[in-house]
């Protein structure tokens, strides 16, 4: 019951509308309380979707994407402080100065492959984590707070703050259909499958990979200073905390690696177990690995390859209908 | 193909299985769905604290506590002659400062709480969110240094909405130094300490400190959390005359410490640790050579102060909680128990609890004796600060016979003259 290819974009672009006015529309019906739960939502699905586009569709395995969150967060909070700015306006440079630096590092993990390249980032991510903790002109360990957001109006930063969030959810969503069937899109997913084919028809491998890289290291620093914007507050140990990868990768573990769809899946299992499971002590973190291990074990694709298997459905596949199959 | 249609409340397959899934949905979904206010004649409250994680064995007594205050208010608090029902919603940190920030949007914002009260060191995030939004909060279990310092503030400026009482930072230091010097021990200190954020701060202060006051330091330096050998250190020590030791060292690692300065002939007049010797548990691990062992101290047994909610002593809350539990009594429950008398104080000083300022401005106005002592808001001399007291304690040995091998007691009150003494400082060789 694969729909093909035009119709499927259209059925997408409509999908895209409606979500659109939903989100739009949202803040007028929720009390604040909940917009704030949304945010949080939506941030950490942001987080996940950098770390899916990353793994799933640039084939670079990293497990330090916190590295993001936290810068993100801190040039945020550092810039709006010393220069009294609405942190709001401040994003777009988050974005940029997030993707000039994982431009900087790109030329040296790039040289390492695979586990070290996953590790290399950690190692970063520590690195940037300790300098901060020593540094009091940036709150060291005990870190820093929103200034500005002292003296706003408090619905007008919690609504500010929902369509942000709820934008980056849209782009993680939607965007991130559109990028993969680009050209650009295509080439990924050429890199990531065979680097030596894709080389062999003309695609430059290095310049495809850092255009990802960057991608996803500004996309996770956005998401990671609209994460701490909604507490007010960040510190080297929170934001550059690596249990922010294990939730990156228990989300898209559950949901699906590589497709859309398996984070949205993940983000809700992840946040309904929190809520049903956070009572239970220690018990929370093992029953949540043991979620985690059980779907690795019966669904290697995630609990969306499931339904992708089971049902054929698959809204925003990305995959082209081959031009000589019937 | 033929439609068949059932009659009656025969569902289909399909129907059957959307409306189980759908109803598996809302029930999962129900602890997200927005609880509607609650009457006016009711008081929440909000509590965090570590009750798992890295931190976890500060809170591990906090859950019989709160049992304690729910029971105290089951029957509700009557302020300004009307009787308010108390609700109490406990969260745990998970020692997490993401966490953190998380239950403070959730309890802020979500559950609409009247107060906050957090005992747990990674209190920032959720007291910039009741700063921001405008309900009061009070915390304790956290230096009121990093207290300022975490927020950008300072005492003389404070914060609108939060409030802290507890003890300061460099009271710790200067009580250590004060019981080595009225000791009479020869003044030759060898230090080390965990390589974190608390050891590295412990150690800048005390190495600044020693100097100030005409100490030799040793240095051994800071270590890492895998480490499972202390020999360097113990020659170190030994080669320079080290007759007390000191700094910052889990209860783990300074058994093995003090197993290896045992076989090494390193002999010792003074070990006085922070963070290992703060719970009992850190002073068993050394066998039967526990005693003698010196810590900082902040609340015990013997305290002539009581609790302002119950009447009850230091001593008979101690022994409440040992009957009850089967463990030993441990520092941080007495400053647990006591944010709830600061709390329930400040609501009745209120007038009207569900009026956030002018718990607020009870709150500010605060002279209460609870069973950690003086917590005085109102005459303190930091903005949203109330100072309480720390100073130097040392564990002994229980009688033979005893439930529990060690008790700690007061023996110097260099920062806190009000604290009775309980027992004479007494250097290691007299425990030997």
């Amino acid at each position: 019951m694969n729909t093909s290819g035009p119709s499927r974009t259209r059925h997408v672009a409509i999908a895209a509308a409606v979500c659109f006015v939903a989100l739009a529309v949202t803040p007028m019906f929720v009390s604040q309380g909940n917009l704030r739960l949304m945010i949080e939502i939506f941030t950490v699905f942001a987080f996940a979707q950098s770390w899916n586009f990353l793994a799933g569709y640039v084939g670079l395995m990293s497990f330090g994407q916190q590295l993001f969150i936290g810068l993100g967060a801190y040039f945020l909070f550092v810039t709006s402080n010393a220069y009294g700015i609405n942190p709001f306006w401040l994003l777009p440079l988050v974005f940029v100065l997030c993707g000039l630096f994982a431009a900087a590092v790109a030329p040296f993990v790039f040289r390492l492959r695979d586990a070290y390249f996953a590790i290399s980032i950690w190692v970063i991510a520590e690195i940037v984590r300790l300098y901060i903790s020593q540094k009091d002109s940036l709150g060291s360990v005990s870190g820093l707070p929103l200034m500005v957001t002292r003296d706003m109006d408090r619905t007008v930063v919690a609504v500010s703050n929902f369509y942000v969030a709820a934008g980056l959810a849209f782009l993680g969503v939607f965007g991130l259909y559109w990028l993969a069937r680009r050209r650009i899109g295509l080439a990924l997913a050429a890199v990531r499958d065979n680097e030596g084919t894709a080389a062999a028809v003309g695609i430059n491998v290095w310049w495809t990979r850092f255009f990802g890289f960057v991608l996803a290291g500004g996309f996770a620093g956005v998401a990671g200073a609209t994460y701490y914007m909604s507490v007010f507050h960040v510190e080297p140990g929170g934001a550059f905390d690596p249990n922010w990868m294990v939730v990156m990768l228990f989300i898209v573990i559950i949901g699906g690696v590589g497709t859309v769809e398996g984070p949205i899946i993940g983000t809700a299992i992840y946040f309904l177990l929190r809520a049903w499971l956070s009572g239970t002590g220690n018990l929370y973190l093992m029953l949540l690995g043991a979620a985690a291990v059980v779907t690795m074990l019966v669904a290697s694709k995630g609990l969306w390859g499931i339904v992708t298997k089971r049902y054929g459905f698959e809204p925003f596949a990305t995959r082209r209908p081959s031009p000589n199959k019937p | 193909m033929q439609k068949i249609s059932r009659p009656g409340f025969v569902a289909t397959r399909r129907q059957a299985i959307k409306s189980i899934v759908g109803g598996a949905a809302a029930v999962l979904a129900a602890p997200y769905v927005h609880r509607a206010y609650a009457a006016d004649d009711t008081i929440r409250i909000g509590y965090i604290d570590q009750f798992t994680g890295a931190r976890a064995n500060f809170a591990e007594r906090a859950p019989w506590v709160i049992d304690q205050i729910k029971a105290h208010t089951k029957d509700g608090l009557v302020i300004g002659g009307k009787t308010y029902a108390v609700e109490i919603l406990s969260r745990d940190s998970q020692s997490d400062p993401n966490r953190m920030g998380s239950l403070g949007n959730e309890l802020v914002l979500r559950e609409d709480v009247d107060l906050l009260l957090i005992a747990d060191g990674l209190a920032a995030p959720a007291l910039e969110i009741c700063d921001q939004n405008g309900t009061p909060g009070i915390s304790t279990i956290l230096q009121w240094e990093p207290f300022y310092a975490a927020r950008g503030s300072s005492p003389e400026k404070g914060y609108p909405w939060s409030f802290l009482f507890f003890w300061s930072g460099a009271d710790i230091i200067k009580n250590y130094t004060g019981m080595w010097d009225a000791s009479g021990i020869e003044k030759v200190v060898g230090t080390f300490y965990e390589d974190n954020d608390f050891g590295r701060s412990f150690s800048g202060g005390m190495t600044a400190s020693l100097q100030g006051a005409g100490f030799k330091e040793v240095p051994g330096g800071l270590f890492k959390e895998q480490v499972d050998d202390f020999s360097n250190q113990v020659a170190a020590f030994r080669e320079g005359g080290a007759k007390i030791v000191t700094g910052l060292v889990f209860p783990q690692h300074f058994a093995t410490f003090w197993g290896q300065a045992q076989q090494a002939g390193l002999e010792l007049e003074a070990a006085t640790i922070a963070a290992a010797f703060v719970f009992p548990s850190g002073v068993e691990v050394l066998g039967d050579q526990g005693a003698g062992m010196s810590t900082e101290i902040w609340f015990n047994r013997q305290l002539p102060f009581k609790s302002s909610l119950n009447g009850q002593s230091a001593d008979e809350f101690c022994t409440a909680y040992e009957q009850a539990s089967g463990k030993q009594w441990a520092q941080p429950m007495g400053y647990e128990h006591a944010i709830w008398e600061v709390a329930f104080a400040a609501l009745k000083a209120s007038g009207n609890p569900k009026n956030r300022a002018a718990v607020r401005d009870a709150i500010a106005d605060l002279d209460l004796d609870t069973i950690i002592g003086k917590v005085d808001f109102r005459n303190s001399s930091m903005k949203s600060v109330a100072n309480t007291w720390v100073t130097m304690g040392q564990w002994h040995k229980n009688p033979a016979g005893s439930k529990f091998p060690y008790e700690l007691y007061v023996t110097n009150n260099v920062t806190a003259p009000q604290v009775p003494i309980q027992k004479e400082f007494l250097p290691l060789s007299k425990f030997r």
